[in-house]
């Protein structure tokens, strides 16, 4: 076990209110695997991330409850300094807009060298190499010129390419992906998408990889979590998920997406109503309110997760019923 | 009604790079080239591409956001490319648009009532009462509460204020609506509240719609005819079924191959098209996708590729899928002459 | 707010003077350079003149100088501003001219202007003016650019909304929280001109009060009495801090995030 997850919640505070980010979240990643993390905006699948790595602003959210523990040490318990070593060289992160991670001011090849440095020692010209060998890697075209590019100087999918080499330039045994194809154009998010399943088979990296589109999920990852509403609602490996989702929303979520294979509908199935404010404590379910499977008991007591199938887990009081519609 | 609602010809847009009074020969941006195409009432006329091909200039060109470098747009007939301020103003109300962002295309300041009533205003005067009503009778039509005419779109929720924006298009009773990535920027589930409700629209009132978008996905669902354009000209234009049954340009290829499938069994065999799209400022000679294409011949890199009408009811740009007879070729060349006298 | 408040004081304190400070003008040659007395809270200056009467109408000329040279300021840089937004040939002429009154030192240009017109509190006002349209203007000009291209004008514009009332509905109102900003500071800078230029001795005629030559004709008289110098001097720096102050407050009341920031 690389990552384990446990109970882990997360809060936001503003002046009004309070915000439960993350409503206590349980998951592991294997060393080596690829695990999904999908979700529509605002169910705490970015929150994770950043929990995880620690990168949450100090003065708004807090961490209040659960352990993440990493190779036994418990994240939460590291002092920032021990915190810092990890991240990078340990974890990496690569986000939704490569502009985040990457410095306009520096050219790319000596921000991939620094990275290297901070983690390795090595002196500047066998970093400089190493860079040139990780632009590579992701196959940009005439790596020894690239590295001399600034960021502007490179478009955005590149970038993406150069922002996924500085992240696997130290070989972290974790790569924690927040929606890195969104931003790109789909020719574009299919190459960028091989590249990082080519490179995961290749360096043995873990990957976190964070998206809200279910195409994407099916393409690249081995295991999936499914996240509503700051939970975690259903767990699977990915084709027992697609063949058989054991949450309503996972189901929903599955058929909202138009899909040629059904054929051309003209109505799609809708999840009616909107996601619940995290603000207010929601009691029972937080889907029950746009469930068509929701009784008297969703609407009372909280699902937990529990097991539907091997290695399948869905928190849902009636999966079973679900799973055989 | 005779002739299309809407019929384009030759649409041109190039943007100068940097304002020159004593430069010449100043880079241009060559947005959209030489796009013609036509949409019936009634109808959904997709049009999908990636960034940078021209598809939401497009949108700005039909709606005169932004004046054409060349060509005409004309509704029923009526180049709205020659009209003056005020004819113009009337005929906006034939055409509304829904526009992409549902965060920044809402006056933050106004009320969900003023921001839907505000077209009809612009037109007539409405006493409190009438503006209430009419208020309600769009947000009802789109689905809301009519109770959600007093809050602000800061209240509102993603789906709900794209809502907002489809009533504000309706509220002028429009023959089209143009809809510029509208459900692009919204989450999946609310994707397909959204997608229903423009299709029940559509067979409510008839409204025809040119419905701008990348996801393929979307446009298949949702489109009669789709045109897909690639660095700023129609590379093939077709009816929906036809054109997903089988694409025939290499770059709609590509893109369908592109697109990730939402099934984990599927075995991914075609490695995905290489390379970037090229820049605008200075695009490729000849047909512009031949530096991706797999199928480019010597021809590719020389001249540009005539849109050539196949039999089932297509028509495609490609020297090696579609290659033009001297028949055919006519709409094409005819464009070209126009173009030139534009330019 | 507390700038506001103090603010609001003088104000009052100012505009109510007639009522309990004596005449600023009279002069007898017999009290010259009192020290204070029940009489004369702040003593007398030079020629015998009550230094607190003085003081206190000296704040009406400064108040006056100063609001209406921001309210001038406010308007002309908001009309110059938004046309200069929308009208690119309109945008490249005025904001050369904007440039060139930039680059000129504000008291010169005022000097310069009193100069070729004689003195008084109307040009004064104007020649205060003048030099702090620039900065309005480009601010004005700045909020109406970035707002101009939102999706939300082209959707008025798509809607079939005339200019005027794209202006006044979608693009205006978002100019009015940083113009309300510049305008206290605009404020502020007007009053020190205002003493800067009657200390110079081309500010105010002299025959009336203003702190301005007040300080300058008490200079001379500093060792012996210093409220003479002081008074005036202490109510600028006060008047001054309030209204940046109030500059402030209106900066965070209009965007709460500089507030938590700091």
């Amino acid at each position: 076990m690389l990552l384990d997850v446990r109970d882990l919640e997360t809060h936001f505070y503003s002046e009004e209110s309070v915000t439960r980010a993350l409503g206590g979240i349980s998951f592991q990643v294997k060393k080596g695997e690829t695990l999904g993390v999908v979700g529509e905006s605002g169910c705490g699948k970015s929150v994770t991330a950043l929990t995880i790595l620690r990168l949450l602003p100090k003065l708004s959210a807090r961490t209040v409850g659960g352990e993440i523990h990493f190779h036994g040490r418990n994240l939460l318990e590291l002092s920032d300094r021990e915190m810092r070593k990890i991240r990078g060289d340990q974890i990496a992160m690569i986000f939704q807009e490569p502009m985040t991670s990457l410095n306009p001011v520096y050219t790319v090849g000596r921000q991939i060298a620094e990275a290297v440095q901070i983690h390795t020692k090595a002196s500047r010209s066998v970093a400089m190499e190493k860079a040139e060998e990780m632009l590579r890697l992701v196959r940009i075209a005439d790596p020894e010129l690239r590295v001399n590019n600034y960021p502007h100087e490179m478009s955005g999918g590149m970038r993406q390419r150069a922002v996924i080499a500085m992240a696997l330039a130290c070989s972290p045994e974790l790569l924690i992906a927040d929606e890195p194809t969104t931003a790109l154009d789909v020719t574009i998010q299919a190459q960028i998408l091989r590249l990082i399943v080519d490179l995961k088979e290749r360096t043995g990296t873990a990957v976190m990889f964070i998206t809200h589109d279910l195409g994407v999920v099916a393409e690249t990852c081995q295991r999936v979590i499914v996240m509503y509403a700051g939970r975690i609602v259903e767990q699977a490996n990915v084709i027992d998920l697609f063949a058989r989702p054991a949450h309503p929303y996972t189901q929903g979520l599955m058929r909202s997406v138009p899909d040629r294979r059904r054929g051309r509908q003209r109505r799609l199935p809708e999840i009616p109503g909107i996601v619940p404010s995290l603000r207010e404590p929601i009691v029972g379910c937080s889907f029950a309110p746009r469930c068509p499977f929701a009784i008297d008991i969703c609407r009372e007591k909280t699902p937990a997760l529990r097991d539907v199938g091997s290695s399948h887990a869905a928190a849902c009081w009636r999966a079973e019923e679900v799973m055989g519609a | 009604m005779n002739g299309p609602l809407l019929k384009v010809e030759n649409l041109t847009k190039h943007y100068p790079l940097g304002s020159g009074i004593f430069k010449k020969n100043i880079p241009v941006i060559r947005a959209v080239e030489d796009v013609s195409f036509s949409v019936e009432a009634g109808e959904t006329l997709c049009i999908v591409g990636e960034s940078g091909c021209g598809k939401s200039t497009v949108a700005r060109l039909l709606m005169r956001l932004v004046e054409p470098t060349g060509g005409r747009v004309l509704i029923d007939g009526t180049d709205i490319a020659g009209l003056k301020k005020d004819a113009l103003r009337a005929w906006r109300r034939r055409m509304q648009m829904v526009f992409q962002d549902p965060y920044s295309s809402l006056n933050p300041r106004l009320t969900a009532g003023q921001i839907i009533t505000e077209p009809v205003e612009n037109f007539e005067r409405l006493s409190r009462q009438q503006r209430n009503a009419l208020a309600a009778d769009l947000l009802q039509k789109v689905g809301m509460s009519p109770e959600m005419m007093h809050r602000l779109p800061s209240e509102l929720s993603g789906g709900q204020r794209q809502r907002l924006g489809i009533a504000r298009a309706l509220a002028l009773k429009p023959s089209l609506i143009i809809a510029d990535e509208a459900v692009s920027a919204l989450d999946v589930s609310v994707q397909a509240q959204i997608l229903n409700l423009l299709l029940d629209l559509q067979q409510q009132m008839g409204i025809a719609f040119v419905f701008i978008s990348h996801d393929l996905g979307v446009v298949e669902h949702i489109g009669h005819r789709v045109a897909v354009m690639y660095l700023g000209r129609i590379v093939e234009l077709a009816p929906c079924e036809a054109l997903f049954a089988k694409p025939v340009h290499p770059y709609t290829e590509a893109l369908m191959a592109a697109a990730p499938v939402p099934d984990p069994t599927r075995v991914r065999l075609e490695a995905p098209v290489e390379g970037e799209v090229p820049s605008p400022i200075n695009p490729p000679s000849g047909c512009a996708f031949h530096p991706r294409c797999p199928l480019a011949v010597e021809r590719c890199r020389i001249e540009v590729p005539p849109l050539v009408p196949l039999a089932d009811g297509r028509v495609v740009a490609c020297h090696v899928r579609a290659p033009a007879t001297d028949v055919v070729a006519k709409p094409t060349t005819a464009a070209n002459s126009s173009l030139s006298r534009v330019v | 707010m507390i700038g506001g408040g103090f603010l609001a004081l003088l104000i009052v304190l100012a505009l109510a003077a007639p009522l309990y400070a004596g005449d600023p003008s009279s002069m007898d040659p017999f009290k010259r350079l009192q020290p204070p007395s029940a009489e004369m809270w702040f003593g007398s200056d030079n020629l015998g003149r009550d230094v607190f009467a003085r003081t206190i109408f000296g704040a009406r000329i400064s108040l006056v100088v100063g609001l209406l040279s921001a309210v001038g300021a406010a308007l002309g840089g908001l009309l110059i501003g938004v046309i200069a937004g929308y009208v690119r040939a309109f945008d490249n002429i005025a904001m050369r001219v904007m440039d060139g009154l930039m680059s000129i030192p504000t008291i010169l240009l005022a000097i310069a202007l009193i100069s070729l017109t004689g003195s008084g509190i109307g040009i004064l006002i104007v020649a205060i003016t003048i030099p702090q349209l620039p900065s309005v203007t480009r601010m004005v000009r700045s909020a109406v650019l970035s707002v101009r291209e939102r999706p939300y004008v082209e959707a008025a514009v798509s809607g079939g909304a005339r200019l005027p009332k794209v202006l006044w509905r979608h693009i205006l109102p978002s100019t009015i929280a940083p113009l309300m900003v510049q305008s206290a500071i605009v404020c502020a800078d007007a009053i020190l001109t205002e003493a800067g230029l009657s200390f110079l001795g081309v500010g105010v005629p002299p025959e009336i009060p203003s702190w301005g030559n007040m300080i300058s004709n008490s200079r001379l008289y500093l060792s012996i009495a210093p409220l003479t110098i002081f008074a005036p001097g202490i109510c600028l720096a006060v008047m001054v801090l309030a209204v940046n102050l109030l500059g402030d407050g209106l900066r965070d009341l209009f965007d709460p995030r500089a507030k938590r920031r700091r």
